[in-house]
């Protein structure tokens, strides 16, 4: 199955965006899986669970790197694809040993990536910063790539949107809001434009 | 950005990026900026660099080994196989997908882990493995305590080998037990990274020839996943007094001519059989080692001055028999 790999920073929304966006494609109970596939836990989650297990206001909720798996409807077919949930990035070296240990396992998964989705908080300043740049400038060249902006339900999120576009230019940027759901559609569709059919 | 020049101080691999990532000497922005150049710029170790023939060293040590005739000549076939298929992937030619893991039968001391450990240097020389290193674990490392730990536990091992060589040591281990151990997660957990992993690291399992065809035909996923496998003979009594010679050599000893009898009996004596050593080269260093020692005994008895050749040489009551 391919892979889209979710990276991003720290609380840009990476998981809520992995679990809503995965309840939107019509799935209901999620099944995480490990990248090596042994740990998956027994029973699926069901979404609101998923969402308390997953998502948190704190920083690195998830240590593990996980997947689901999703299949996007639309036109030509069906296509089904791994959802792969990543450790928020930090760009300097972590104090914690397992953080460090689970920015590895990210940056692992995203080097075998089929497709990136670039998670962006649009409301905070700056919010494409180095690191960002850096992993685009990496993963973008060889492989399709969507920088999704997170957080367009909040006020000041057109701005931001603005500012987002000029720094990352030449990268597709995909408006959402993981929260509400707003944009998906148009995440569906991008991601479904690089994705074969089953 | 400027770009940094590989060098001692920069990872030569993305294994290597993310080994001192997690390890704190890299900070997260810098290992991405590594990894990106690697793979701009392949290094020595990338997946693109040039085919070339094994480099003597590895190949040469391997023909320095005593013995092992059929050993070497298997080595040698899978060796032109991974290099001709790395040439033919060079040139977009369809490449045979072919399972290289491998199942070393023979009993200890018959020289398993010395030819793994030279297998991931020729793959690494032949660009097969980015690292080549060998990671020898046995069935401790592997089963973990309670549920999940196995899992963890085999993962972790497997990570550490990535790039490189992961040697299993009387892999049937995993099998005992029964049903309810934790031995057979950390089987199923091999067969399913061998799949995810494919191409990432070489799995050997070794042990006694006859356990492991039990083993084998046991667990038919792991069956079906190795089609190489490597036997290993007992060394003939010949073949284990060249053996002891070079060990001999390699510690700076040697043998007076009544000693070198001496020790052509004992091997033949030990060789027969009957014993539990026999036929394997842990037997030879296990009597050289007490030579050694029994030597060192008689000389500080010694009254006048040491020569070197006293030093050096070993006379046939150092090698005798403990009865």
């Amino acid at each position: 199955m391919r892979a889209a790999v979710v990276v991003g920073g720290v609380n840009v929304g990476k998981s809520l965006l992995v679990v809503n966006f995965a309840a939107y494609c019509g799935e209901r109970g999620l099944r995480f899986q490990s990248p090596s596939g042994a740990a998956e836990p027994l029973r699926p989650w069901s979404l609101g669970e998923a969402r308390r297990q997953l998502v948190s206001p704190g920083p690195h909720a998830v240590l593990a790197v996980q997947g689901v798996a999703v299949t996007l409807t639309g036109r030509g077919g069906s296509r089904s694809v791994r959802l792969w949930d990543t450790p928020g990035l930090v760009a300097g070296v972590a104090r914690d040993p397992s953080v460090r240990r689970a920015m590895a396992d990210g940056l692992a998964k995203l080097a075998e990536a089929d497709l990136v989705l670039h998670v962006v908080d649009v409301i905070r300043p700056n919010c494409w910063g180095e690191a960002d740049q850096a992993i685009a400038q990496w993963r973008a060249t060889h492989t399709p790539y969507a920088v999704v902006a997170n957080q367009m339900d909040r006020p000041g999120a057109r701005e931001g949107l603005k500012h987002l576009r000029r720094q990352a230019a030449g990268l597709p940027v995909v408006p959402v809001s993981a929260l509400t759901q707003q944009g998906f559609a148009g995440l569906r569709r991008a991601m479904a434009a690089s994705l074969p059919v089953d | 950005m400027a770009d940094v020049q590989p060098g001692p101080s920069t990872p030569g691999t993305s294994a290597e990026v993310l080994r001192w990532l997690s390890d704190g000497h890299l900070s997260t922005l810098e290992a991405v900026r590594q990894l990106h150049r690697l793979e701009r710029r392949p290094g020595p170790a990338g997946p693109a660099r040039a085919p070339e023939a094994p480099t003597p060293g590895a190949l040469a040590q391997l023909d320095a080994l005593v013995g092992l005739r059929e050993v070497k000549r298997q080595v040698r076939e899978i060796c032109a196989f991974v290099d001709i298929q790395q040439r033919r992937a060079a040139l977009q030619l369809a490449v045979e997908p072919h399972t290289l893991h491998m199942v070393f039968r023979g009993a200890p001391g018959t020289g398993k882990t010395t030819v793994a450990r030279l297998l991931g240097q020729l793959f690494r020389e032949l660009g097969a493995l980015p690292k080549g290193h060998l990671v020898e674990v046995e069935r401790a490392d592997l089963v973990g305590e309670y549920i999940g730990h196995t899992a963890q536990k085999t993962r972790e091992v497997v990570r550490r080998a990535l790039g490189g060589v992961l040697f299993i040591d009387e892999a049937y281990a995993l099998a005992r037990g029964g049903g309810k151990d934790f031995g057979k997660e950390a089987i199923d957990t091999l067969v399913k990274v061998m799949e995810d992993k494919k191409s990432e690291f070489l799995l050997i399992l070794a042990g006694y020839p006859r356990e492991m065809a039990g083993f084998m035909d046991a667990n038919p996923g792991l069956r079906s996943r190795f089609a190489i496998h490597v036997d290993f003979p007992e060394y003939r009594p010949d073949e284990l007094a060249a053996i002891a010679r070079l060990m001999l050599a390699e510690h700076q000893y040697r043998l007076a001519s009544e000693a070198e009898e001496q020790l052509a009996k004992a091997l033949d004596r030990r060789a027969s059989g009957w014993h539990e050593n026999a036929g394997n080269a842990r037997m030879v260093r296990n009597l050289i080692e007490r030579a050694i020692r029994r030597q060192a005994v008689r000389l500080v008895q010694h009254p006048g001055q040491l020569s070197r050749d006293d030093l050096m040489t070993l006379v046939a009551a150092d090698l005798d028999e403990v009865r």
